[in-house]
């Protein structure tokens, strides 16, 4: 039954995908026979396919099996494998914390299940695709997702603002970004990443047509992770959209589109690093620099932490710049970090979120150390990490992003990009003083659902673990340098 | 007993951390058990340290009580702490000063007792970490973790425009910090590339450099020391960078500044001291003159600035420019009396200014005021008070049998003896300092106990309570023991000092 | 005017698109020359046939129609038809959204059906997992039918 077209080893590669497929058609058709009462069933429908793909992964991972497969168009290497693992988990923490803000907004339905399982899919073949058009299949998966579930709060005009505002500069950056592969094709004759890269190193350095093709692919990449001047959309996006999908657009898809780019970059585009790391140097301090500096004006607590995601793109950069063992485990460890650190605080930004209460301004904080003492200390945890203060995970993260470009002595980066940290102390600890310095403004009491206690303990036991004992999470994380072979 | 040698260093970064997460298990309606616990574990620590002072042999240069292990094997990150001459009494110092200022908050704060003592402990063992860190990296992290209980200490129970002065705080120690880093992660590549070895070991670091293994460019050099320069001359602070303090001290409650004052600052002499002048001695040469002449200068400015205040912390603050001008200046004369005046000085400005702050802080409780204009002639209602302010007023400005002089004198026989261009020169302005700390010092003095008084509200002050003796009597027992038998104390930092100043070519390193 | 960029070996084998040809950015000449190879036309000519057998067909059905038919016009037949609707007055007039979903559905499920063709057209290669492949594939549209259905959109009358 098999041919040239499809290999046994194939359907095993793509096992964990499968089985979330199922499952994704899976709460889609159950959601529609449960009553309003059970509809808590469809999160947990996707947390045991979650479970389950999860497991599935982990068989792969030890089973040496060739990972390449369906005609070389995908390549589940551990770099890839790490990423699953990390998407895996972002997106369970995010099931977690859906249920009650879904039944409080009067939205709980099982199709925003399945569009998280969908896009997970479009994840997973993002880092497992070598082949530029499953690539960027791959991600309009995953994007076009992220389109509804932003604007799936139908009766709510911020939403559809954002989703819509998402939407249109999301396909036009796909746009460009596809013109860029099409040029790729055109100059090598081939969308497999590494026949790319011998044929760019057989041109001369300097050719023009790769370099517009260099150029249009970073524009283009460069919107999905929110890097500057392609930012605009991302406080919109992250301000409107349902909080827990902001949780999730937040951390995942962005360590998906950071691995596709590293994929891209450090695979496919390696001979021409003499021509985009400038541009990239440049992007990088740009990014940090206004996401930060922007940040400290914010009052809209969602609008700041969309502004510190801009900031931690640019640091995320540098690792991509130094493009060295350093500089991958860095961005490696750094979205593991990312995943419990962002998602930690953003289930506090999701709790906050009552029946008469929306809770994302800052001052719908004010006093929180008397009204919840431990939510208070969960947010000053979750803060000093993305502050990258010692002994939070945070820090591990940042110490290897600085390393890498110092080892690869682009001081001024670095001297830059820690002044940026510093400063980011400033708008950080901007929450700190409403917190724990202010007084209480009203009485009500927050109440956690046990599957945003759960998502907390999670993200607060990992955020500390991280940071005290990083050893193991390092190891895990030098995973991901099996993109270099 | 065994045990306690080889974990002891340990057990003094851990006991406050202990007991700062059993505290947080208490009721926080319950204050006094909370203070009584606090207590408790301070005093346990300070406990702990003497033990160090009495097991800590004085020949000996290396350091002692070493712990090593590996901590991230995969970049070579070790836990590796140790103690030696310099940071032995500055290790004490912190221990000793937690327990007073523990001591000196029992009435004064009144709100959130619990976060308060939680902060104070971790805010000593972040202290003890950063002198008994002998890997850069775990050095870096105990000095980032420090900021973060200080910031709330002076965020929560400060005063006035506490959030503002809060934040300026950590803005400007986490801009230096962030430099710091940049440079342990160069220096770090560096040994890396020349030796193949990654590690943050310090005595690594100084053996490679001492053996010519490591030998870096002089023109890096430069860059490297001025990242770690930016980091503790702001701590110290060294003029123009000390803006930060005067807010700070001002606005903090009188445990944050005696803590700031007594410790903090001292960070930044210690990393200077411990890392700048070891690390990069080329580079240390060619920054000498012009560091001097910052010292100078924050001497003669900070004690002309504290002469005008009105608001008497606000003067203490500034008298601390002063006084850490002399820290600087002592250790940058590299001779064995302005060294080990330097090392003295420090702890005699944690005593006098600590002992300052805190008679600052039980006036303030009674009156509510620091300005000096509302005072005068407090020493009638208030003789025993009179007394202590008196003694420590003179511990600071240096009188001889009192421990400021024993410091100042050290450095300027030092400085005088020192062999760079321009030594007398210097120095001669310098000692105009100590001539200038006398005037505020007793100026201030006179306008605020002696004479008349002048306010109705001052008549009927109380005297020091038994608590409040309980404070300042063991500061004013130091400040006798240090001015009448320094030898006691110089005795152990004499083998590290010398081996500071004259360093073996090749040192043995402990593995 | 003519800006070379690439001039690669002539007559190359695998030659791919942008490779080998000289062409200009300017838009006057932009065509590479090998858009008048004679082969490449030669394989365009069958499509050539179809579009003009095509439009034959068309023309010729409503000739015959108009030839061949009787007439007997009234004024409702010689009305214009636009799926029901009244066709004069303004154009801004409100109609069900549900023409919208009925739409869309369609061109959904017309496009995934079109995928039926070239599976079965390279069937025999595809042996028997090209039949597991379309199973799967029928059963991913059937799942999205049920939802559909149970969702009530091919309910006329449900609000």
């Amino acid at each position: 039954m098999f041919n040239q077209y499809f290999q046994p080893n194939d359907i095993l590669i793509i096992y964990p995908e499968l089985l979330l497929a199922l499952f994704a058609m899976g709460v889609m058709i159950i959601d529609l026979f449960l009553d309003r009462a059970w509809k808590v069933l469809n999160a947990f429908t996707a947390l045991v396919g979650i479970a389950y793909a999860a497991y599935a992964l982990y068989r792969l991972k030890s089973n040496a099996l060739n990972l390449s497969g369906y005609n070389h168009a995908i390549l589940n290497d551990s770099f890839a494998i790490y990423f699953q693992f990390v998407f895996l988990i972002a997106t369970a923490l995010v099931i977690l914390i859906s249920a009650r803000y879904l039944s409080i907004e009067g939205e709980n339905r099982g199709d925003y299940y399945a569009l998280i399982l969908l896009s997970l899919i479009g994840m997973n073949f993002m880092v497992m695709g070598i082949d530029l058009i499953t690539l960027y299949i791959a991600l309009e998966l995953m994007a076009v997702s992220e389109y509804i579930l932003v604007g799936y709060l139908r009766t709510n005009r911020q939403s559809n603002e954002a989703a819509m505002k998402f939407f249109l500069l999301g396909a036009f950056s796909s746009g460009i970004l596809l013109y860029g592969i099409s040029l790729l094709y055109g100059i090598s004759g081939s969308t497999d990443l590494r026949v790319i890269a011998q044929r760019l190193a057989e041109r001369p350095s300097h050719d023009p047509i790769a370099l517009v093709a260099v150029v249009t692919l970073t524009a283009g990449l460069l919107f999905k992770i929110g890097g500057v001047p392609f930012h605009q959309w991302l406080p919109d996006a992250y301000e409107g959209a349902p909080s827990t999908i902001t949780t999730f657009i937040s951390v995942a898809p962005k360590a998906a589109s950071f691995a596709l780019i590293l994929r891209i970059f450090i695979v496919g585009l390696k001979p021409l690093e003499t021509s985009w790391v400038p541009v990239l140097s440049v992007v990088c301090v740009l990014t940090m620099t206004l996401g930060n500096i922007t940040a400290i004006s914010q009052s809209n607590i969602k609008r700041l932490l969309a502004y510190s995601s801009i900031a931690h793109a640019g640091y995320l950069l540098l690792g991509l710049i130094a493009g060295n063992e350093y500089g991958i485990t860095g961005i490696a460890i750094y979205f593991l970090v990312y995943a419990f650190m962002n998602i930690g605080i953003w289930t506090l930004v999701v709790a906050m979120r009552r029946k008469d209460l929306i809770g994302d301004q800052i001052q719908d904080m004010a006093g929180m150390i008397y009204k919840n003492p431990g939510a208070a200390v969960l947010m000053l945890v979750f803060l000093l990490s993305l502050a990258g203060i010692p002994p939070t995970a945070g820090f591990i993260g940042k110490y290897y992003l600085f390393a890498s470009v110092i080892q690869t002595h682009h001081y001024v980066l670095a001297v830059i990009a820690v002044l940026n940290a510093a400063i980011s102390l400033y708008y950080y600890f901007r929450v700190v003083v409403v917190m724990f310095m202010s007084e209480k403004t009203d009485e009500e009491k927050m109440t956690l659902s046990p599957g945003v206690l759960t998502s907390l303990a999670v993200t607060l036991v990992f955020t500390l673990l991280i940071g005290i004992y990083p050893e193991p999470f390092i190891r895990f994380a030098q995973n991901s340098l099996s993109l270099f072979q | 007993m065994e045990f306690f040698n080889s974990y002891i260093l340990t057990l003094l970064i851990l006991t406050p951390v202990v007991g700062a997460l059993v505290l947080a298990l208490l009721n926080k309606e319950k204050a006094e058990t909370l203070r009584r616990t606090a207590f408790g574990f301070g005093l346990l620590t300070f406990v702990f340290s003497l033990h160090l002072v009495a097991r800590f042999s004085s020949g000996q240069s290396g350091f002692q009580f070493a712990e090593n292990h590996a901590w991230i094997p995969a970049y070579g990150i070790r836990y590796h702490v140790g103690v030696d001459g310099i940071s032995l009494w500055l290790v004490i110092l912190a221990t000793f000063l937690t327990v007073v200022s523990i001591l000196a908050s029992w009435k004064g704060i009144e709100k959130r007792v619990k976060e308060f003592f939680i902060f104070i402990l971790l805010l000593e063992a972040g202290m003890i970490g950063v002198f008994l860190s002998l890997d850069l990296f775990l050095f870096y992290v105990f000095w980032e973790v420090m900021l973060v209980p200080m910031y709330f200490l002076i965020g929560i129970w400060g005063h006035g425009r506490r959030i503002y002065a809060a934040v300026k705080f950590i803005i400007y120690t986490a801009v230096g910090s962030a430099l710091m880093l940049v440079a342990i992660l160069s220096l770090y590549f560096l040994n890396a590339r020349a030796t193949g070895v990654y590690t943050f070991d310090f005595p690594i670091w100084l053996n490679n450099i001492a053996s010519n293994r490591l030998w870096i460019d002089p023109h890096i050099q430069n860059w490297l020391f001025l990242a770690f320069f930016a980091s503790f001359a702001i701590k110290v602070p060294i003029f123009p960078l000390h803006t930060w303090l005067p807010d700070a001290h001002t606005e903090a409650p009188t445990a944050g500044s005696v803590l700031l004052a007594g410790v903090l600052l001292k960070m930044g002499t210690y990393g200077l001291l411990r890392f700048n002048v070891q690390l990069f001695p080329e580079a240390t040469r060619t920054f000498t003159p012009f560091i001097i002449t910052l010292a100078i200068i924050g001497i003669i400015y900070g004690a002309l600035v504290a002469m005008v205040q009105p608001d008497l912390k606000r003067m203490v603050a500034y008298s601390s420019v002063s006084h850490l001008g002399f820290v600087v200046l002592g250790i940058f004369v590299f001779n064995m009396q302005g060294v080990e005046g330097a090392i003295y000085q420090m702890l005699n400005h944690g005593i006098s200014t600590g002992g300052l702050f805190l008679i600052v802080g039980m006036i303030y409780e009674r009156r509510h005021t620091r300005e000096i204009a509302e005072f005068g002639g407090l020493a009638t209602p208030m003789p025993r008070l009179a007394t202590c302010f008196m003694i420590i007023t003179l511990s600071s400005i240096g009188l001889p049998l009192l421990n400021g002089f024993v410091g100042e004198f050290l450095i300027l026989v030092g400085g005088f003896g020192a062999s760079i261009a321009r030594a007398k020169l210097y120095t001669s302005l310098a000692a105009t300092g100590v001539v200038w700390g006398a005037v505020y010092m007793l100026w201030m003095y006179q306008r605020v106990m002696l004479g008349e008084v002048t306010h109705e509200a001052n008549k009927s002050l109380p005297d020091l309570s038994g608590r409040e003796k309980w404070v300042l009597v063991p500061l004013i027992l130091l400040a006798l023991w240090m001015g009448i038998y320094p030898q006691f104390f110089l005795r152990k930092m004499d083998a590290s000092v010398s081996r500071l100043l004259n360093p073996p070519i090749v040192m043995m390193v402990q593995k | 005017m003519i800006i070379p960029i690439f001039t690669g070996p002539p007559a190359n084998k695998n030659l791919t698109p942008l490779e080998g040809q000289t062409y200009s950015l300017c838009f006057g000449h932009a065509w590479p020359h090998f858009a008048f190879d004679s082969d490449m036309l030669r394989s365009y000519l069958p499509i050539l046939v179809q579009l003009i057998l095509v439009s034959l067909v068309g023309f010729a059905i409503i000739a015959l129609s108009y030839l061949v038919g009787k007439h007997k016009p009234t004024p409702e037949k010689l009305m214009p038809y636009e799926c029901g609707v009244r066709p004069t007055g303004g154009a801004h007039e409100r109609f069900p959204v549900k023409f919208y979903l009925v739409a869309m559905l369609f061109i959904l499920f017309d496009v995934e059906v079109v995928f039926l063709y070239p599976w079965a057209v390279i069937y025999r290669e595809l042996l028997f997992f090209g039949f597991f492949e379309m199973l799967t594939f029928i059963l991913v549209v059937l799942a999205g039918y049920v939802y559909i259905w149970k969702k009530g959109a091919l309910d006329w009358n449900k609000n």
